[in-house]
């Protein structure tokens, strides 16, 4: 039995005052201690500023809602008992997705199976909607399209060749083909993507070699923990081309602290940023609730996880049940616009409303270079 | 007399062309300024024109990009060519939103795909370009001139050039160009014109007013200039009326002294007349106390026609009322006739004149009077003896220095000794030799065929 056995319980709300038996249980597990920890938090985050707000405005379908969180430690194990255990044991009647595309795959093979509608707000791999479920659905734009910004922003610029280095999941798979095959629409030659297996391979000699074949910008697609060590050796190496991009990992808004200041001009695909430029209904007020409760800016993990949140609790109070089959047939049918963008997807459940944006860290903050109609500043190169 | 001034060489004009000349010197000067900030002001606004349209350009593209993104139709290809022709379409229409910026979209460096320039326009320099704007340059100049910025737009490889052709960029500074030098050239007409006119009435009427009045002061008219203006010239006119003013008063006393200096010349030449005549009547007398004695009488008689030569003078002035000068003719006439009269000749003696015009001074007149009477005297009595018809010429020109008595007669002669007023000679000729040192002048006797005199002393 692992550590996380812990049950880690996060009342949002008083519960004392209502029966036990009306509480409204609402799980996932995240990797809160070992594996992608940041993004996991941020989502954390997201989930329970949702709850809470819900437990302010009466609760949902009038039942106060007690969400139950897990330490999965990064573990597709511990990712399908601790999801198995929420639907058997703790009663939860809404299921919210773990981190990553990995654990999502495991998370949703127990949800799909239990009957349950649950939200991808923590993964973009194409490999979560080509399995034929039915109660999944995307909230993030496709991975496949994570690349598009930079590298339309690189051609505009008129450089010719961009290498891309991924690690291996599903994800970054996915990624990687993305990147490849944008990279070719836009005129420019992208070099056969080199895997990276956390652990196994030699970063030093990659970098090495990227250096040999000078790419005039680099594409990275990494979880934030491999992401942190290529970026050591790149920095060791004095490898400096002329733009990086990276997944993931500069979208936390303490990157800087975590890299270091080298990366001061670091690109990276974003869904989401804490922008008043950007207009959405909601955003504002999110992103001011948010500071308010944590004292940090939010992500867009956080902005994904609580708008996933209420696009759930909105559905259940639209059919006024908490009947997930029909839950399913209202988010497959919906066509809206959340806190963190546009909401709409195909019939595989996968997101096709929402693009992502390409954000730059420009002197010490992140900014939206990409698309123009969101630009808060011009693309930095070296 | 006021005579007009040639326009070349008044004041006013002068002053005129110096202000025009300034004027259209700092108007070049202005031109030549403004000419290089309106090059600087419509080579930005061209640049921001271009600017301006290659980001409407690729806006347009970028509208359908993100389109097909949000649509997941960018692997479709028909909806993906759609949207290309939809683009491009967009794209030809750009040029309506400005002035002189034409539109040409290049795929991939080298197909030509939209052009709204003139074929003649299109430059070989549009191919082939960089996929980045160099940052060093607002705009690219081409070798035919074409001004250009561009931007790349990947998914379509499309270089999105804005161009503005070298006449259009020049167009709208000719026309500013064109527009400050005529609007400028007419205030100048407009200013010299109200210049001349103001020149005109403040300096020049009161100038030439000022001029006629100081004409009709040098005529014996006082008058004022009248002119009231508050300026340098109003100053000068009212010193000018202040002297005409003060000029007037000091004619009208002086005119009263010349009254009373006239009254008084006239009182004393009628005097010196009467006096004369006195004297005459007095020496008649004595000449009749010796008639006996032919040499008294003679010397009497002689001394009364002398005497009555000079108040024949005075009379002249007192009767002319010029108590300066006698003229010229009326002296001689008068003279001539009144010594022809004491000795009654009748018409056996002619007197034949040749006088220039002209009047003699008061002194001099005395002096000549005194001479004619004694010449003529001499040849009244010695030129035609056993009467003897004659002729006397007179003659008395004024030359360059000097003016000449001559009087002759075409009478018997006479002895030499007895002409030269030295020895033998008459008291006469004595008395025409003293005369003649009197006026400081030399005389020439000719006795050769009657007599002639000749006497030159200087004006």
């Amino acid at each position: 039995m692992p550590k996380s056995h812990l049950l880690i319980v996060i009342f949002i709300i008083s519960a004392s005052m209502l029966p036990a038996d009306n509480m409204l249980r609402v799980g996932c597990s995240l990797s809160l201690s070992s594996g992608n920890i940041g993004p996991s938090e941020m989502l954390r985050n997201g989930y329970r500023l949702w709850a809470d707000k819900i437990n302010e405005e009466g609760g949902l379908l009038g039942r106060q809602v007690e969400l139950l969180i897990y330490d999965d430690e990064g573990d597709p194990d511990n990712v399908r008992f601790y999801y198995e255990k929420l639907i058997n044991e703790d009663g939860a009647e809404l299921l919210l997705a773990p981190y990553g595309t990995p654990l999502t795959l495991t998370a949703s093979e127990v949800s799909e199976a239990a009957g349950m509608v649950m939200i991808t707000s923590g993964a973009a791999g194409n490999a979560l909607f080509e399995r034929g479920y039915r109660y999944i659905f995307g909230m993030y734009a496709p991975a496949e399209r994570f690349s598009i910004g930079f590298l339309d922003i690189c051609a505009r610029e008129g450089f010719e060749r961009v290498a891309v280095v991924y690690e291996t999941s599903p994800f970054h798979d996915d990624v990687a083909d993305g990147a490849r095959k944008w990279g070719e629409r836009f005129g420019m030659e992208i070099a056969p993507a080199i895997p990276v297996v956390p652990g196994e391979t030699d970063l030093n000699q990659l970098v090495q070699r990227l250096m040999r074949d000078a790419p005039d910008a680099l594409f990275v697609s990494m979880y934030p923990e491999t992401g942190l060590e290529i970026l050591s050796e790149i920095k060791t190496l004095s490898y400096e081309p002329s733009a990086i991009c990276m997944t993931i990992l500069p979208t936390l808004p303490d990157f800087l602290h975590k890299a270091g200041p080298a990366w001061g001009n670091m690109y990276a695909p974003s869904q989401w940023e804490p922008r008043g430029r950007i207009p959405y209904p909601g955003t504002v007020e999110f992103i001011n609730d948010y500071e308010e409760a944590y004292n940090t800016q939010p992500s867009y993990y956080s902005g994904s996880a609580y708008a996933s949140c209420r696009i759930i609790s909105d559905g259940f109070k639209h059919i006024g049940s908490l009947n997930h089959d029909m839950l399913r047939m209202y988010i497959s049918l919906l066509d809206t616009v959340t806190i963190v963008g546009r909401f709409k997807t195909d019939s595989s459940g996968k997101q096709i409303g929402h693009n992502p944006l390409l954000i730059q860290w420009q002197n010490g903050k992140k900014e939206i270079v990409y698309p123009r109609s969101m630009m808060t500043a011009d693309p930095v190169f070296e | 007399m006021y005579n007009r001034v040639p326009w070349c060489k008044s004041i006013t004009f002068n002053i005129l062309i110096i202000v025009n000349l300034l004027v259209i010197g700092g108007t070049i000067l202005f031109t030549q300024l403004a000419s290089k900030r309106i090059i600087v002001y419509f080579d930005q606004r061209n640049t921001a024109d271009l600017q301006l349209a290659a980001t409407m350009g690729i806006q347009h593209c970028e509208d359908r990009f993100e389109e097909l993104l949000h649509l997941r139709l960018s692997d479709d290809q028909p909806m993906v060519q759609s949207m290309r022709a939809d683009a491009l379409n967009s794209l030809r229409q750009l040029p309506e939103e400005f002035a002189f910026v034409e539109i040409v979209v290049v795929e991939n460096g080298n197909q030509l795909v939209l052009s709204t320039l003139e074929e003649a326009e299109i430059d070989p320099g549009l191919y082939n370009l960089p996929k980045k704007f160099p940052d060093e340059t607002p705009v690219y100049r081409l070798d035919n001139g074409l001004q250009i910025k561009w931007v790349y737009f990947p998914f379509w490889r499309w270089h999105i050039i804005a161009a503005i052709s070298a006449e259009n960029a020049f167009v709208p500074i000719a026309f500013v160009q064109h527009t400050i030098f005529y609007i400028l050239l007419g205030i100048l007409v407009v200013f010299s014109l109200s210049l001349a006119l103001v020149f005109n009435r403040r300096l020049r009427r009161p100038l030439k007013r000022m001029a006629l009045t100081a004409d009709e002061i040098k005529n014996g008219r006082m008058l004022k200039t009248g002119i009231k203006q508050r300026d340098e010239i109003g100053i000068v006119a009212e010193a000018f009326d202040e002297m005409v003013d003060g000029l007037s008063g000091s004619m009208t006393k002086l005119k009263e002294t010349a009254e009373q200096k006239n009254l008084l010349l006239m009182e004393v030449h009628h005097r010196v007349r009467n006096n004369l005549n006195v004297i005459i009547s007095l020496l008649n007398l004595r000449a009749a106390a010796v008639s006996d004695n032919e040499e008294i009488e003679k010397a009497f008689e002689d001394s009364k026609n002398r005497i009555m030569t000079m108040a024949m003078i005075h009379g002249q002035l007192y009767d002319s009322g010029d108590f300066g000068s006698l003229d010229i003719n009326v002296f001689f006439s008068d003279l001539t006739g009144m010594i022809k009269g004491i000795y009654d000749l009748s018409d056996r003696i002619k007197i034949e004149y040749r006088l220039d015009p002209g009047r003699l001074e008061l002194d001099r007149a005395v002096t000549l009077g005194l001479l004619v009477n004694e010449i003529l005297t001499n040849a009244f009595k010695y030129a035609f003896p056993d009467e003897q018809e004659g002729c006397i010429y007179i003659s008395f020109r004024f030359l360059e220095e000097v003016s000449v008595l001559e009087i002759s007669d075409n009478g018997i002669g006479a002895e030499p000794d007895v002409l030269t007023g030295e020895g033998g000679a008459s008291l006469g000729m004595k008395l025409i030799h003293q005369l003649v040192i009197q006026l400081q002048g030399n005389i020439e006797i000719d006795s050769a065929r009657g007599v002639a005199i000749k006497i030159s002393f200087p004006l």
